[in-house]
């Protein structure tokens, strides 16, 4: 069952659509969840929060602006950040730890019928390939919710010089994402 | 540096939510006034939503989706969330029992007083419905709200019903209504959740002597306030 019929199910309290899209989607959310927040059980609550708020407004999703997978990712960044917010925590960026840290899993369950599955892979690479002081305030933003001033005053850095990093690295990733 | 430059460089900071007050408006003002800025800002969402597609992949635990089914239902049953427990000792467990009875000797006094309230509100609720003199005003919904609302009032009645259904909120806000008296002055009569399914609430009038001109709901922290906090969801006019 694709996502659009499982909400119309859960938009009717249908409880295993609900487990279903849990099921589905689990797995990606708490890699997100724990690549913001560094901390198993932060990232498992998270999960628990995104789905419960899942459920509480599927009311009101619109597949006019856009599909599930986003919305849930949507929510799950916006609850990580407010974790981060509420204990302090600065975001760690990839420069900062190990990848040999992650469980890696193959198959990675991105829905069929979301049209930019296929370009997730390019902007991996692409995202591999900026500078690192680029990726950096980029994934500080992204990943930390931090504000322009806020990543100059964390990184000690002017903000003019901030502004420049992050529009060279956004504009590299957009000619990525806009040639496929 | 001109606007449209420094508008287009905030876009994908806009996307982020990470934009001050006074940069939020000045997107905000270029994006009802731009179409191509509208589509731009599709494609830094669509963007940043793969973005976050591209972590480093980690295996959920295993019970997160079983934890989470156990939590569905213990709110579909109103039930306390299921917990971990060990074994108590014996004689811990006799207390327990006989707290236990006790308590159960007082849930069912409780119940029972619970069944004949609950039985004296039915009654009063079909009265009103039934009543021929019963005035019925269908809410309007306001400010892109959905639902559909009925208001029924019988004059110098205390009380009064809602009946329909409107869109669940978050846990931590609930629906007020409110009813206006001549004066302008906004009295609130009930605080609930949305229902999923037709319902029907009975209320009190907060003062069965006043000539109430509207009524109106709106959303507000769960418990309710003393004033209106937002624009209305639901309104209309009370005939005179």
């Amino acid at each position: 069952m694709d996502d659009l019929s499982l909400i119309g199910r859960i938009k009717r309290k249908d409880q295993e659509a609900m487990v279903t899209l849990h099921a589905r989607y689990a797995d990606l959310l708490y890699s997100i969840a724990y690549r913001m927040l560094n901390e198993t059980s932060s990232a498992e609550e998270v999960v628990q929060d995104v789905f419960m708020k899942a459920w509480q407004n599927a009311a009101q999703f619109d597949d006019q602006r856009g599909p599930v997978i986003a919305w849930l990712i949507g929510i799950t960044r916006n609850l990580a950040i407010d974790h981060l917010r509420q204990r302090g925590r600065q975001i760690e960026t990839t420069g900062d730890r190990s990848l040999e840290d992650s469980e890696e899993i193959t198959g990675f369950n991105l829905p069929d019928d979301w049209q930019d599955r296929e370009r997730v892979n390019s902007l991996r690479f692409a995202v591999n390939d900026l500078p690192a002081e680029q990726r950096q305030v980029i994934e500080l933003s992204y990943f930390g919710g931090m504000s322009q001033s806020e990543i100059a005053d964390y990184l000690a850095l002017p903000l003019g010089t901030v502004k420049t990093r992050m529009r060279l690295g956004l504009q590299k990733l957009r000619d990525a994402w806009l040639k496929e | 540096m001109n606007d449209h430059h420094s508008s287009s460089d905030l876009l994908p900071l806009y996307a982020l939510g990470v934009l001050s007050e006074p940069e939020r408006a000045q997107i905000e003002a270029w994006l009802a006034q731009s179409a191509e800025a509208r589509e731009a800002l599709k494609e830094y969402q669509a963007m940043f939503t793969a973005l976050a597609a591209t972590v480093p992949l980690r295996k959920a635990p295993a019970s997160l989706t079983s934890d989470f089914r156990d939590r569905l239902a213990a709110i579909a049953t109103n039930a306390p969330a299921p917990q971990k427990s060990g074994k108590l000792p014996v004689r811990r467990l006799r207390w327990v029992v006989a707290l236990a009875a006790l308590l159960l000797i007082g849930i069912t006094g409780i119940a029972a007083y619970a069944l004949v309230v609950a039985q004296n509100n039915a009654q009063t609720l079909q009265a009103i419905l039934l009543n021929n003199k019963a005035t019925r005003v269908a809410l309007v919904p306001q400010n892109g709200a959905s639902g559909t609302l009925t208001f029924i009032r019988v004059d110098s009645n205390s009380n009064c019903v809602l009946e329909g259904q409107l869109p669940l909120l978050p846990s931590e806000e609930q629906y007020q209504l409110w009813l206006v008296n001549q004066n302008g002055e906004r009295e609130s009569s009930l605080v609930f959740d949305g229902v999923q399914e037709f319902h029907q609430w009975l209320m009190a009038v907060p003062d069965v002597n006043d000539h109430y001109v509207a009524v109106s709901i709106t959303v507000e922290k769960r418990g309710g306030s003393t004033a209106p906090t937002s624009p209305p969801v639901f309104a209309n006019q009370l005939p005179e």
